[in-house]
Order: structure tokens, then sequence, then C-alpha cells
């Protein structure tokens, strides 16, 4: 019988024979099918996009935005059911946190909790979360923008996009994103980097976390 | 060995303490704190073991906000001091009770003022107005004579002030200047202190 060195690798989290873990790559790809997802970072706060969209008219699509504290939300994408897991988890992180500490949670350190929770899967078995996440929030006046995927990497970003058409969008913010942008400026940026993707008309919702304004608030726009 | 004292009034709950925190005999601080906010339109008061009432303080914050968070609406009286007593009641029953007493002031659903006394055991009472503490028995010769239904912010306001006077004069574990919060539609506020300044003026020209 004919037998690939490969094969089987990518049902198990084990090594594929390159060095790569494939569950954790397909895993990955399931966050690609999920919907877009941008966030932005300035020295004025974040601005996030999410889309809107539903297989049909009938079903109201879910959010992609979960607050976790008063100065922390979490955008994602993929699948739902796993995102929320973690947002149980980094509530309660939060939660603890502030009992702990008496101090806001960090944006970093709860997006390296958030990262070691879907380590462990890729080494101890399971499957990985099928949602890579978005950690948003403002600590000591300063906006912070840390993304963790389903392998467990986390890295911070000034500008991130997920989901579906991430890698068009993200060329288009690399080439368009400075880091001195006012957030109306880093709003009109979002809308086109999105609108450049997405021929057919869809629906979209904003989170504005504006630091100079002290506000944290919601918008959706409707196209139709 | 504190004052707490807790009245509805037509439109909210005003929630008043003294300042003192007693260690036996000896006078420890005269500024301590004993509201505390749990969440935008609920607040506390807390009279006995300091440590495990600042223990119970940071719990229901917690368990309030992660409340929001997952039913998308604020807590309602009800529910929170059904919260507050469950687990004054498994701390009871698991040995180790906390050694301390709340006053619960909030809103429920639709929107009635509501005030509740909750006691280490987990018994959970609602009532128009209360004190606890040592000089609670002294504040409720003032409560029991001015407390009428339906009385207005302010007269309530300055009714607590009278009973918390009557309790600092009297009771040797009261004492300090007082604290008092109201909670209303618009959330829940505590009198700086010119506001308080203005308020026990006016008590006593009233007295005098």
């Amino acid at each position: 019988m004919y037998h690939n060195i490969d094969s089987g690798y990518d049902r198990t989290i084990m090594y594929s024979p390159d060095g790569r873990i494939i569950q954790a790559e397909y895993a990955r790809e399931a966050v690609r099918r999920g919907s877009t997802v941008i966030a932005i970072k300035c020295p004025d706060g974040i601005i996030i996009l999410t889309e809107n969209r539903s297989f049909s008219k009938l079903i109201i699509p879910n959010e992609k935005v979960a607050q976790i504290d008063d100065n922390i939300y979490i955008a994602f994408s993929g699948l739902l059911a796993d995102s929320k897991v973690l947002i149980k988890e980094a509530q309660i992180f939060a939660q603890i946190n502030r009992i702990t500490y008496g101090e806001e949670c960090d944006v970093e350190s709860l997006a390296w909790h958030l990262s070691s929770i879907a380590q462990k899967i890729t080494q101890f078995g399971g499957r990985p979360f099928g949602v890579a996440i978005i950690v948003a929030g403002i600590n000591n006046s300063k906006p912070e923008l840390s993304i963790v995927e389903p392998s467990g990497a986390k890295y911070e970003a000034n500008a991130i996009a997920l989901g579906n058409n991430d890698t068009e969008i993200m060329d288009y913010l690399e080439k368009h994103y400075k880091d001195n942008f006012s957030l109306d400026e880093c709003k009109i940026l979002l809308e086109k980097a999105f609108k450049n993707v997405k021929k057919d008309k869809i629906d979209y919702n904003f989170l504005i976390m504006d630091l100079k304004k002290h506000e944290i608030k919601k918008t959706s726009i409707r196209s139709a | 060995m504190t004052t707490t004292i807790g009245i509805k009034y037509n439109d909210g709950v005003i929630l008043a303490a003294d300042r003192q925190v007693s260690s036996e005999n000896f006078v420890a601080s005269r500024y301590g704190e004993k509201i505390y906010q749990l969440d935008k339109k609920i607040g506390v008061t807390i009279a006995g073991l300091v440590a495990d009432a600042i223990n119970l303080v940071e719990r229901l914050q917690a368990e309030f906000k992660l409340y929001f968070f997952n039913k998308n609406r604020p807590i309602s009286i009800e529910a929170a001091s059904q919260l507050a007593s469950k687990i004054f009641y498994e701390m009871f029953r698991g040995g180790r009770p906390f050694l301390t007493q709340i006053l619960m002031g909030g809103f429920s659903d639709d929107n009635k003022p509501k005030l509740y006394v909750i006691d280490p055991s987990g018994g959970k009472i609602e009532e128009e107005f209360i004190s606890t503490g040592s000089g609670s028995q002294i504040a409720y010769g003032t409560l029991e004579n001015g407390y009428k239904k339906g009385l207005t912010e302010n007269y309530a306001i300055k009714l607590s002030l009278e009973a918390i006077n009557a309790s600092v004069i009297r009771n040797p574990y009261t004492g300090g200047k007082p604290e008092i919060a109201i909670i209303s539609k618009n959330g829940f506020k505590k009198l700086n202190e010119k506001e308080l300044k203005t308020i026990i003026e006016e008590v006593n020209s009233h007295v005098s």
C-alpha cells in the first residue's frame, strides 16, 4: 500500500516532519471563513469595524464585539461558539484581576491569559479554538491592541484584519496607514479598506474607543 | 460598632453612616468609609468587621458587572440582594460567616426604589427605613418619629442626618463626620463635603 510520510499529521496535534502543527493552521483557515473584523489604533483611541452579515435575511447577525470590563473590549472572527468560551474566561479574568490588585486589567495580560488557554490545546490535545481574537482596550490613557491566534500566538498591532478577505484588507491598510492618524481619519480608512474588497452591500458596525472624549460608543451602519 | 441608616423616599433611597472605625474601645479612624457603590444604581452600607465587608463589596461589584456583560442589562435590586444573601448563607453554613451586616438600596426592574437589610446568616428583609450597628437603637428613636411614606429627597436626607447625629452624641462607638449617599434614577451619588456642610447647617438651624 502506498504510504506518504506526511500523511496523518493533519489529524493530530503533532508536528509534521517539516515542523508544523497542521491542526493549528487549519484552525486559522476556520477564522478566515468568518466575517471580517478590522481594528485600527491611533494616539486618540481605537476603532473596530465588524461585518454584519448572516446567511439569511430572517436571521439576525450576532454581535462580534463583547465588553470585558470598563476599559476592554474583545472582537473576534471565526467560530462563534468557540468565542463564547474565551469571552466568558476573559470577563472573569478581568474581574479577578480587579479584586486581586484593585486596578483595571491590562490588555496585554488579558491577551497572555487567552493565549495560554489556546496554547494548551496545541500541546496537550483537543481541537484548537476556531477563533482569532482582538483585545482592544485602554491602559493608563493609552490605547492597546493585542491579537491572539488559535495557535496561541499573541502579538500587538497598529492595525489588523481578520476573517474574510483579511489579506487583501491588510495589504490596503499597509499601504495607507499612518501612525499619526486622528480617529476620524482612521474611521475613513477602515471604511475604505472594507468597501474596497466588499463589492456588494453589507451592513457593518463600529466600536469607537475615544480617548479624548472619554467615551466608548457603538454605531451600526446600514448600507441598504 | 457603627450607625448606618437607610431610608426609602418617593423616588429613591438614602444611605447614611458615621465615619468612626472602632477597635474595641479604641478609635482606629475617624474617616472610615462605610458606603460603597456596587453598581450604577445600587449602593450599600457596611457595619461590623471591615475586612469581611470589603471582601464582600468587591465580590459583589465583580458579580454585578459579570451579570451585566452576560445579560446585557443591569441587575435589579431584588436579584442583587438575593445573591448577597446567598453568599452570606453559604459562608454561615460553611462555618465561617461574614461578620458584617449590610443595607442595600437600589431599583427593581420596574424602577421602584427598594431597601434591604441582610444579616450574617443570610436573612434578607425588605424595609421602608432601617438602621444597623451599635448606634441603631438610638437612631431608631429619630427615625420612628420622623418617617412617613413618600418623603421628599431633601427631607429624607435631613432625617437620616438627624438620626446619625443622635447616635454620634449618645453611642460611644459612633462618631466622626457623617457620610451620605443618594440612589436615585440618575444613579448613585455620594454627597461631597461642601454639600454635606450646607445640609448640616440647615439641620442645626432647624433644631435650635
